[in-house]
């Protein structure tokens, strides 16, 4: 449900960022981590709905790339990836002392303009 | 014929000839909200003030821990802002143990977020106290992850919810420093698994504070106001003696 104000929030920065370069834009970037609670297809959804009633954004396409939760073990120092967010241990050693580097984000990666 | 201007270019060879540019961006898209909670905790912090967001479902105990620790940290150094879609019983309650409670409706909104608590800040007389407790609004899945200004995530999780929660609702524990059992008398009852839930909530997070309360055995809040006597002391920098995280 809070994909709407997410959304509504990436499109105040698409504004921001065209006025200010004078441009409209064509392809938003989009990573959405798997530990959000944020899902690819609401944001799309809506992003689709808002564009269609505001002349700068109609012809644009929010493009949304989905991030895995990665974590750094604190006992055996390796990175890797979580398969199963629900047993959050170190895929190397099966330690639980492990901090999480990616998955917990939404992040405007870029905008191509023209 | 161009539809905008009504030149001779055909669609496809204005997209040829446009030009584009990438603008890097890499931010937050929460940016907003997560600036204006780190400017809350740190002027919490510097007023010696732990701030927790309380979450859980709805009904899970979050206002009778609250009630339940007001035995053990005397009530006049707690304030709560206390969030609901409708109503202020959970104020009214509180109000009767002598805590100062600021209540926040949020009508259809599903969780709090750093601005409303920043409104709530700016019409509380908070100095003086040395606990802000935010009791989020009752929901498992989209308080998590949201800032607010907190030092600290406490969990409520009752027993008559299942032992399945930490399984079908991970993101709230993930990043908890504790949760809080409660409604531990009836754990019999409605065949409480503890074993499986402690399992199931350490794999998600391994550093987690499990405590156990129920309202029928007052003495049982006392470890949660010792919990968080303990972090506030570790906020603010004193010393103490370290038996546990």
């Amino acid at each position: 449900m809070h994909e709407l104000s997410a959304t509504k929030s990436i499109i105040k920065t698409i504004i921001e960022e065209c006025t200010k370069n004078k441009s409209r834009p064509e392809e938003i970037f989009i990573d959405v981590g798997e530990l959000t609670t944020y899902k690819k297809a609401s944001l799309v959804h809506y992003y689709d709905t808002l564009k269609k009633d505001d002349e700068l954004l109609k012809d644009s396409r929010l493009l949304v790339k989905e991030i895995d939760t990665k974590i750094i073990c604190n006992d055996c120092k390796k990175t890797g990836k979580i398969i199963d967010t629900t047993i959050m241990l170190c895929p190397v050693c099966n330690s639980g002392n492990i901090d999480i580097i990616e998955g917990k984000d939404l992040i405007i990666k870029k905008i191509k303009i023209y | 014929m161009c539809k905008e201007c009504g030149c001779d270019s055909t669609e496809e060879q204005k997209n040829e000839n446009k030009q584009t540019k990438e603008i890097m961006i890499d931010r937050s898209v929460n940016i907003a909200n997560d600036s204006i909670a780190h400017m809350i905790s740190h002027n919490l912090k510097d007023k010696k003030i732990l701030c927790i967001n309380l979450m859980g479902s709805p009904g899970s105990g979050k206002t009778t821990v609250i009630e339940g620790i007001s035995s053990y940290i005397n009530p006049e150094e707690i304030a709560v802002i206390q969030g609901d879609l409708e109503s202020d019983i959970d104020k009214i309650r509180l109000e009767k143990k002598n805590i100062l409670t600021y209540q926040i409706n949020t009508h259809s909104g599903c969780h709090l977020d750093a601005m409303m608590i920043n409104k709530a800040l700016l019409n509380m007389k908070i100095i003086g106290k040395r606990y802000l407790l935010i009791e989020n609004v009752g929901n498992l899945v989209c308080p998590a992850g949201i800032k607010i200004g907190q030092h600290a995530d406490i969990v409520t999780s009752s027993t008559t919810e299942g032992s399945d929660k930490p399984k079908k609702y991970p993101h709230i524990f993930l990043d908890a420093k504790a949760v809080v059992i409660t409604k531990t008398d009836l754990s019999e009852a409605v065949s409480f698994d503890e074993k499986r839930y402690i399992k199931d909530i350490t794999d998600i997070n391994s550093k987690i504070k499990i405590m156990k309360s129920s309202s029928k055995q007052p003495e049982s809040f006392k470890e949660i106001a010792e919990y968080m006597i303990h972090q506030r002391d570790h906020l603010i920098g004193l010393s103490h003696p370290h038996h546990d995280r």
